[in-house]
């Protein structure tokens, strides 16, 4: 009896909450080379997962996520930035994505796995942090300082948001730490480890940001970037799913100047957000079922986030204002 | 006006100090040198016999109480003037800038102090007379001609700690119409020392420290008839410098290479109450980085072309006007400009100043038009009043400016082409007392100073840009007072000059900013509030022997703040004859307390060091 207990409880669970893996093979990235343009639609797409980028082709400048096959585990500095200290993904893959977080960073979800629980990911450090943490350069120390004693560290902290709200658990995941009284257990992360997100519960998407003992007037002297992969996420059954499905909007021109149409189909009102990228609010507004414009001339050039909610439900878009 | 050289002896003229000023000087005009109001001092190129040669870094250092912030032994030193940034000061080189207009500063370790004849410090705010840049202070390095020398050689070569080695020739030679001047320059070493990277660890040794810097300066003047003269200048010069790692850096391969093709042509003609000079000049500098170990490889370079027309008239015994009129065209190459960028600076200033047997004052006004914008209209009045024959009061009030650097405006990503520049309004008082017995002379001089600088750039992240951008969001007020003293007693035979200086300098953020993070009221970071100095040198017949000291209070800096620190250098240097041919050895030994110290977080600095060598003058009259 307590086996069919179990068997019963497998699975229903699996029919309420199959799993995708996001591993970012499907960018068709061959090994050695990257990408740091996601193209007119500004993400990368894995699994449920997509990954906003921001790249400016003028200034051949990004940030946010890049996807890389590069395998370069002993070049330091920026020029080796899309590196992943393992060289390679997890178990051997070929791709894996790059973070490099100008303040903070967000992964969203999308299709099934929209207001879901995020299981996990794999994390570790791009060359370029690893290599700064182990013997310093220009810029930032070499943890431990000159006499190994600094109790340095590296973090990423990863949160939630669900219905447009800030979740207040955390989960943190030390890319190095030097802060053990005994230092022959400082450690600086060189090998894919498992973040288990369960605790975070039900996520619209998630957020990603980083710390670092070394810190001074002008931010983390430690390189800002990590690696990511096999991100999985819950797949709602489409009952369910129904629920949470997002709010039916479009929203246009993108890259916009003066002036963002928004379009919502049905009765509903919904309230539509505007966040940069540091995760702030610019602004917050009422949308009514049809048409509806943004002024959006006041902001600065740059990326920003775009969420609508209606009812709980989140449809988030990442823009570029010119 | 303070001259090192008043401070010495009285009675007994020292030939080897004095400058004898020829007819018609190849230099800026007195309307820009002897400003009233200003606080100013002045050295000729003898006041550094007796120490090996060096930078005008090093010369700075050790003659003044200015704040160098250096990297370490033959890295780069940039100069804070009364708590002005590095990028606020102008450095001169005869009259025309030569701080970097991409970086808007200069490495004032790559300025061998042997180039110049004469080098002032002006403290203070001078937009009006030299334009961009002199906010904090400026600093003039001439070269004059020598019509009286018929044929001169100099020779100095010195060895020291860490495999120092440097070598300096000047040769001269001249004729009543013709006179042309030669220097020549080398220096290396390896800056190996060793330091402690933390208190009770052990020693290291310094690593990717060594340097090469070589230098031609060659002077060409042509004096047709007493009316007219023509100069001609040609500076080229070459440093290889390694870049060593921080003291939290296991290993550095990185260097940098400087190039610097600096020409000038000078043309001088005075009639009765006229004084034309006309004078243009051509740069070409460059950086270029290098890192082998990440794979760097980063080279940039500007041209420079400065043109200027000066028309002076004495009006009578006591007015003198003058117009002028300078363009300058730069352009820059480096990859962030995708691929250069260029500026064009047309400005037009005039001075009218007024002297009597107690009075001095100067009025100067001047209007630059940058890529076609104008530059606030930047005035400055100076005044000078001698009260007694021992005591004189000055002081001077102007607008002072600096223009955005091409870095600021052109860097992609994150350059702001609408960029005004930093400017604001500053003044100073000044008093002067000086006593002079035939065996005594003392002077004491006491500055004032009062500035507020608006639009100040700060690089920093902007709401919808994932990037740091160059904005004019920061304002700094500076005040302080600058005190020396300097005292002197000669006999027939001997004399001790003692000197003594303290600063104490605010200068303060006026709003607060969250990246980089300051706090309103917060003071700049490499910027002591404290410094002093005192000095002590004795000379017997031809042995002299001289001892430094240095205070310098704590620093705030990126990453916390640095202790306060104190250094002491001492010389000794013996002069005789050898058949009829004078040589001067000389010892040095600099950080002689073997301090441990930075300047700047995780650079170590050298502990005590020597430095050895000689030089000796042949000339034929």
């Amino acid at each position: 009896m307590k086996s069919l207990n179990i068997l019963f409880i497998l699975l229903t669970s699996t029919l309420l909450s199959a799993q995708s893996v996001a591993d970012f093979e499907n960018l068709n990235v061959t090994v050695g080379n990257f990408r740091n343009d996601a193209g007119s639609t500004n993400l990368f797409k894995s699994g449920n997962v997509e990954l906003p980028n921001y790249y400016d082709a003028t200034f051949d400048y990004w940030t946010g996520w890049a996807i890389s096959a590069t395998t370069d585990v002993t070049t330091p500095g920026y020029l080796n930035q899309y590196s992943a200290i393992t060289g390679g993904g997890v178990n051997g893959s070929t791709t894996y994505a790059v973070c490099y977080i100008f303040g903070s960073e967000v992964m969203n979800l999308s299709g099934s796995a929209v207001g879901g629980v995020v299981q996990g990911l794999y994390l570790t450090n791009s060359t370029y942090a690893y290599l700064s943490m182990l013997e310093g350069d220009g810029f930032a120390k070499k943890f431990g300082g000159a006499s190994g004693n600094d109790p340095d560290f590296f973090k990423v902290t990863i949160r939630k948001y669900l219905n447009g709200e800030l979740g207040t658990d955390s989960v943190e995941f030390y890319l190095a730490d030097f802060r053990f009284a005994n230092n022959s257990q400082d450690y600086i992360v060189n090998d894919w480890t498992y973040v288990d997100l369960t605790p975070l519960g039900n996520v619209d998407y998630l957020e990603f940001s980083l710390a670092s003992s070394d810190i001074g007037t002008f931010g983390i002297n430690t390189p800002t970037y990590f690696c990511v992969d096999n991100v999985t996420t819950s797949d709602l059954p489409s009952a369910t799913q129904e629920d949470f499905a997002a709010p039916k909007i479009k929203a246009w021109p993108n890259p916009v100047t003066i002036q963002l149409q928004i379009s919502l189909e049905g009765n509903e009102l919904a309230t539509v957000c505007l966040s940069n990228v540091y995760g702030e609010k610019l602004l917050t507004q009422p949308l009514v079922p049809g048409n509806n414009q943004l002024n959006v001339s006041q902001l600065a050039t740059g990326v920003f986030t775009l969420q609508v909610i209606q009812g709980g439900k989140v449809f988030s878009q990442i823009f570029l204002k010119q | 006006m303070l001259f090192s050289l008043l401070a010495q002896c009285p009675v007994v003229a020292q030939s080897d100090t004095l400058v004898q000023l020829p007819t018609v000087e190849v230099s800026a005009s007195s309307l820009h040198t002897d400003l009233p109001g200003s606080f100013a001092e002045k050295w000729s190129a003898e006041d550094n016999k007796g120490q090996s040669g060096g930078s005008v870094a090093n010369f700075l250092q050790n003659k003044t109480g200015i704040y160098f912030k250096t990297y370490g032994a033959g890295s780069l030193a940039t100069a804070s003037i009364r708590g002005a940034s590095a990028s606020q000061t102008a450095v001169l080189w005869n009259g025309f800038q030569v701080q970097s207009p991409m970086l808007g500063l200069l490495d004032w370790s790559l300025l061998p102090v042997s180039f110049s004849d004469e080098i002032t410090l002006q403290h203070g705010g001078n937009s009006a007379v030299w334009g961009s840049g002199a906010i904090g202070g400026s600093v003039l390095m001439e070269n004059k001609p020598d019509f009286d020398t018929k044929s001169q050689v100099e020779l100095e070569l010195g060895v020291g700690s860490f495999g120092w080695k440097n070598g300096d020739i000047t040769a001269k030679f001249a004729n009543q119409k013709f006179a042309t001047a030669t220097r020549i320059f080398y220096l290396s070493a390896k800056n190996d020392f060793a330091y402690s990277p933390a208190p009770g660890l052990a020693e290291k040794r310094q690593t990717n420290a060594g340097q090469r810097q070589s230098g031609l300066l060659q002077e060409f003047y042509w004096r047709p008839s007493g009316k007219y003269l023509l100069g001609w200048q040609t500076w080229a010069q070459r440093a290889y410098r390694e870049i060593p790692p921080t003291t939290t850096q296991t290993r550095s391969t990185a260097n940098q290479t400087d190039e610097a093709l600096r020409t000038a042509l000078s043309f001088h003609w005075h009639h009765r109450e006229n004084r034309v000079e006309a004078k243009s000049a051509l740069f070409r500098e460059s950086i270029h980085y290098r890192d082998p170990q990440t794979g760097q490889d980063a080279p940039s370079h500007f041209w420079t072309s400065i043109s200027e027309v000066e028309w002076r008239r004495f009006l009578s015994n006591h007015f003198t006007i003058q117009f002028a009129g300078n363009q300058t065209f730069i352009k820059a190459f480096i990859k962030n400009y995708k691929p250069s960028a260029k500026r064009s600076q047309s400005a037009m200033f005039a001075s009218l100043r007024y002297t009597n047997r107690h009075w001095s004052a100067q009025l100067d006004g001047r209007y630059e038009l940058v890529d076609g914008r104008f530059v606030p209209f930047t005035p400055s009045l100076g005044l000078e009043r001698r009260l007694k024959d021992w005591l004189k009061i000055s002081g001077k009030v102007g607008r002072n400016y600096r223009l955005p650097t091409l870095n600021d405006l052109h860097w992609i990503p994150g350059g702001n082409p609408d960029l005004l520049a930093e400017s604001g309004w500053s003044s100073e008082v000044n008093t002067e007392l000086t006593l002079k017995t035939n065996l005594l002379s003392f002077q004491f001089t006491s500055a004032a100073f009062y500035r507020n600088i608006k639009n100040w750039i700060l690089w920093h992240p902007t709401s919808g840009q994932p990037f740091w951008s160059a904005s004019n969001i920061a304002s700094v007020w500076s005040r302080g007072l600058e005190n020396r003293a300097h005292l002197a007693f000669c006999g027939a035979a001997w004399r001790i000059k003692l000197d003594a200086g303290y600063d104490l300098i605010h200068s303060t953020n006026q709003k607060a900013v969250t990246l980089p993070k300051i706090e309103a009221g917060q003071q700049l970071i490499y910027v002591p509030v404290n410094q002093g100095f005192m000095g002590v040198e004795a000379r017997y017949k031809g042995l002299g022997i001289s001892y430094r000291h240095h205070y310098t209070g704590s620093v705030l800096t990126e990453l916390g703040s640095l202790p306060s620190f104190q250094t002491g250098n001492c010389s000794m240097d013996f002069e005789l004859s050898i058949r009829s041919i004078p040589v001067r050895c000389f010892l040095q030994i600099d950080n002689c307390w073997d301090a441990n110290y930075r300047v700047i977080e995780r650079r170590p600095m050298p502990g005590r060091s020597f430095q050895l060598g000689f030089s000796t003058t042949f000339t034929k009259s």
